[in-house]
């Protein structure tokens, strides 16, 4: 089958990538890798944690279902009728894996000397489940386990907590994996149900990079794909105030070190947009607050933060985007009031263009240097995809962006918008 | 492979490795100094390298260094300490980006091995010493590193277990007896130490990864051959523990949902060949018995692993369960190694995990960084045997060498962490 892919090439870096379009609904991205050993595969489904509310031709009314039920669906996935899934890895040499994210599920693998068998292994288990009730009961006490693990980090409670200080409505606001509690009513046939509905090839991506050519991977995509019927899913997305839940919160842990989360809640973008927007609050955050900054050099001095102090633009086409500043402080309040006070002092005219100038040069370094890791490509070309971009728009984006445009997005911090929220003993 | 390798002593106790592969974009220069371990200047040979990677005579200030890196496509250089043996690494490395990628391809290699050098010969002095603020500022964040230890509870788990696996050995020392080291140390202490770790540590150096002026490694050694040294020579890093007459058990208590369960099997005699593999069929694998076993068919755990401890001709297994679980759990796991070490494995089992094995090693190439520690550890152990070649030294393996090399192991140590009555509390 003879397909003609859309091109993407960074003009600056060399680095190419194709998009195909499968007859059987599936879009596959493939990174050639000249002289590198590995093949990295992501296949993954549009389907996080956060689409718990959704329909389709075949369920009629929107259907709720258990907060967990995607992260649950990605284990079951690797049983087998015959033999587990891991077990028909084992025989190619090849390392498979998996995760849930709030956006999607990918099943991944990782190969040296074949990808073929492997390939062909992938496409195959993610489109054939064998969901018992014996095995998802089996994998009730191993979600179990995995959950308490991720409640015992103080670093995650302090990440959700923030969530939920900030979001009302939009589910980003409950833990990937659920809860203990929550994945008690998870059954057979809703797992059944999920991968009936967002496991349909018009709701999937393939994305391969490393050491491939397109002709083999197509060949095998037209082997193994089953083409899907599009089912028009529709998700329920529940109207999210601009409001924060709680401007405030305190948790008890016993750690080391209090931690902070500062949390600044943004409208709701799509597409370019938002990748432009995030790109630009990331700067004006590092400008703002980064290790290069006068009002960094003051508080790491005054030992108001140490090192562990980071930002962060957290943000989907799923609806939430958020401004995060978070660190380890010894007094969480008077690095709370450090913030608002360098925020209330903002004025354009004061605002470093010389070292915005210096972090587009740094960003465009760090962008080459992604496309360096085989497995970082395979995940940055999945990424992107889901956020309809491409992985190039980064590096293009950054260097057409001018400070005025930066400064803009200092609007996103407004202080009656924020969480803060602090873990501490 | 296209990957060119060169290695040569270029000096007493000094070596330059040059790891050369056109497919990266980037390029590290790396010294890696290797010290005994020793009560006064352990502690503080950490701190002393977190110091020199923060500014230097040139660039004072912490915020200007970055600048100058940022300038540079976002160089950066990082530290790290890790052990071998009775020995410590501390290795500072710059990663840079290659000329021929940057944009005008504007010549960057040379400027950032030079930021890299005068980090390592040329810091910031003040009156002969080294930087009194940035060491405050590097203390502070050493303790506040070594008191988050308790964040992360399966690293708490194994820092405790350690304690007691290695009783009476210097891998039994953790970060927690080296605290009160670090917090009292003076400028004095530290920049002795910088000039002891300059005077008589062991210099690797390395340039691995793309295209990179060929001046770059060169301006490194010429510059640490200027010095006068009295460098130590390294007999052997091995450092095997002895088995304890008596198993080992012991637990402690902390705020949790999960208990920790860690278990320690050492033995007399090491085949590091056999060893690996009998590891990957244990529980390095999600084809292992453990994965297989303790957590799909008994469903006590979400991860149940082995790893093999590094010179020191030790395993320890780790899991996280719950606390009525544990007695279960540890003649599960018991049972699973006992099956190894009576040979109670399929031939298809033990074929997989040879692949598996030897494609894995494979991967060491697409990594400028992997495949340098590959041939670190190689070197460690006195091969230079590449990827490949040791692939082919695991394919070589017959069934009796890995029943032979696991029935050598023998329990020593049981180490429970504990959730402490009473939870978490929230309040708004």
């Amino acid at each position: 089958m003879n397909l003609e892919p859309e091109i993407f090439r960074s003009e600056l870096s060399g680095d190419e990538y194709h998009l195909y379009h499968h007859p059987s609904g599936l879009d596959v991205l493939i990174m050639q890798m000249p002289g590198f050993t590995t093949t990295e595969a992501l296949f993954a489904a549009k389907y996080g944690s956060v689409n718990n509310c959704f329909r389709t031709l075949d369920t009629g009314d929107f259907i709720k279902v258990p907060d967990g039920i995607a992260h649950y669906l990605e284990h079951k996935l690797f049983e087998g009728e015959e033999c587990g899934v891991f077990e028909r890895f084992a025989a190619t040499g090849a390392s498979a894996n998996a995760f849930t994210s709030f956006d999607i599920t990918a099943y991944t693998f990782s190969a040296s000397s074949d990808y073929e068998e492997p390939l062909s292994i992938l496409l195959d288990f993610v489109q054939h489940p064998f969901i018992t009730d014996e095995n998802v009961e089996k994998e009730r006490g191993i979600i179990a386990q995995e959950i308490k693990m991720s409640d015992d980090s103080p670093t995650r409670a302090l990440f959700f907590e923030l969530l939920q200080s900030v979001y009302h409505d939009n589910p980003v606001n409950i833990d990937i994996a659920g809860t203990v509690e929550s994945i008690q009513d998870i059954t057979a046939s809703l797992l059944m149900k999920c991968h009936g509905t967002f496991y349909n090839l018009n709701n999937m991506v393939l994305s391969i990079a490393g050491n491939v050519d397109d002709e083999t991977v197509l060949r095998i995509c037209d082997e193994k794909l089953v083409p899907s019927e599009n089912k028009h899913l529709e998700l329920f997305t529940a109207e999210e105030p601009d409001t924060v839940v709680k401007s405030r919160s305190v948790i008890s842990r016993e750690i080391g070190v209090p931690m902070f989360s500062l949390g600044f809640k943004c409208p709701p973008l799509k597409g370019r947009e938002l990748l432009k927007t995030s790109i630009a609050a990331d700067l004006m955050l590092k400008v703002l607050f980064g290790n290069m900054s006068d009002w960094y050099r003051n508080a790491f001095e005054q030992g108001l933060i140490n090192s562990t102090f980071s930002t962060e633009v957290f943000s989907s086409e799923q609806g939430y985007f958020l401004l995060i500043l978070s660190g380890e402080a010894k007094d969480p309040d008077a690095i709370y009031n450090s913030i608002c006070d360098k925020i209330r002092s903002l004025d354009c005219s004061n605002f470093d263009s010389e070292l915005l100038r210096t972090l587009i040069k740094g960003g465009y370094g760090s962008e080459i240097m992604k496309y360096n890791i085989v497995s970082e490509c395979a995940e940055a070309m999945c990424f992107y995809y889901t956020q309809g971009v491409s992985c190039f728009d980064n590096l293009k984006i950054m260097s057409e962006l001018t400070p005025e445009e930066v400064f803009e997005t200092t609007k996103l911090l407004d202080t009656d918008r924020s969480s803060f929220c602090v873990v501490r003993k | 492979m296209s990957v060119e390798l060169t290695r040569r002593e270029c000096g007493k106790g000094m070596t330059l490795t040059k790891i050369h592969d056109d497919k990266f974009k980037t390029f590290a220069l790396s010294v890696r100094m290797t010290v005994p371990f020793d009560d006064e200047y352990s502690p503080v040979y950490p701190l002393v390298l977190d110091i020199l990677a923060t500014c230097t005579r040139r660039y004072p200030e912490k915020e200007q260094f970055s600048k100058v890196l940022t300038e540079l496509y976002s160089a950066s250089v990082s530290t790290s300490s890790s052990r071998a043996g009775n020995y410590l690494l501390l290795t500072i490395t710059l990663n840079c980006l290659c000329d021929e990628y940057t944009i005008g391809k504007e010549k960057v290699s040379e400027t950032a091995a030079r930021l890299l050098i005068d980090c390592i010969l040329d810091p910031f002095l003040e009156d002969g010493m080294l930087s009194q603020k940035y060491m405050k500022l590097c203390k502070s964040d050493m303790l506040d590193d070594i008191d988050a230890i308790i964040n992360n509870k399966r690293r708490y788990a194994s820092v405790l277990a350690k304690k007691r696996i290695f009783r009476g050995e210097i891998t039994a020392i953790s970060p927690y007896d080296h605290r009160e080291a670090v917090a009292s140390a003076d400028i004095g202490t530290v920049t002795k130490a910088y000039h002891k770790l300059l005077r008589t540590a062991y210099f690797e150096i390395a340039v691995t990864g793309g295209s990179c002026d060929e001046k770059v490694g060169n301006m490194l050694v010429d510059s640490l051959g200027a010095l006068e040294r009295e460098p130590i020579v390294i007999n052997d890093y091995n450092a095997p523990s002895p088995i304890k007459d008596e198993v080992c058990r012991d637990g402690e208590e902390c705020e949790a949902n999960q208990s920790q369960l860690i278990i320690a099997y050492k033995s007399k005699s090491y085949n590091e060949y056999a060893a690996k593999l009998f590891i990957s069929m244990l529980g390095a694998t999600p084809m292992s018995k453990l994965f297989m076993n303790v957590r799909e068919k008994m469903s006590l755990c979400y991860y149940c692993d082995a790893v093999l401890i590094d010179l020191k001709n030790t395993f320890v297994i780790t899991s996280g369960l719950d606390a009525k679980d544990i007695a279960l759990a540890e003649k599960a796991i018991d049972d699973q190694v006992r099956a190894m070490q009576e040979g109670d494995f399929t031939d298809e089992e033990f074929e997989n995990a040879k692949l598996f094995l030897s494609e894995a090693y494979l991967s060491n190439y697409d990594s400028k960084y992997d495949i340098l520690m590959w041939f670190y550890y190689q070197f460690m152990h006195g091969s230079c045997d590449t990827p490949e070649e040791k692939g082919s030294k695991i394919k070589a393996l017959t069934r009796e060498d890995v029943i032979r090399e696991a029935g050598g192991y023998k329990l020593d140590t049981v180490f429970v962490l504990r959730p402490r009555e009473g939870g978490s509390a929230d309040e708004s």
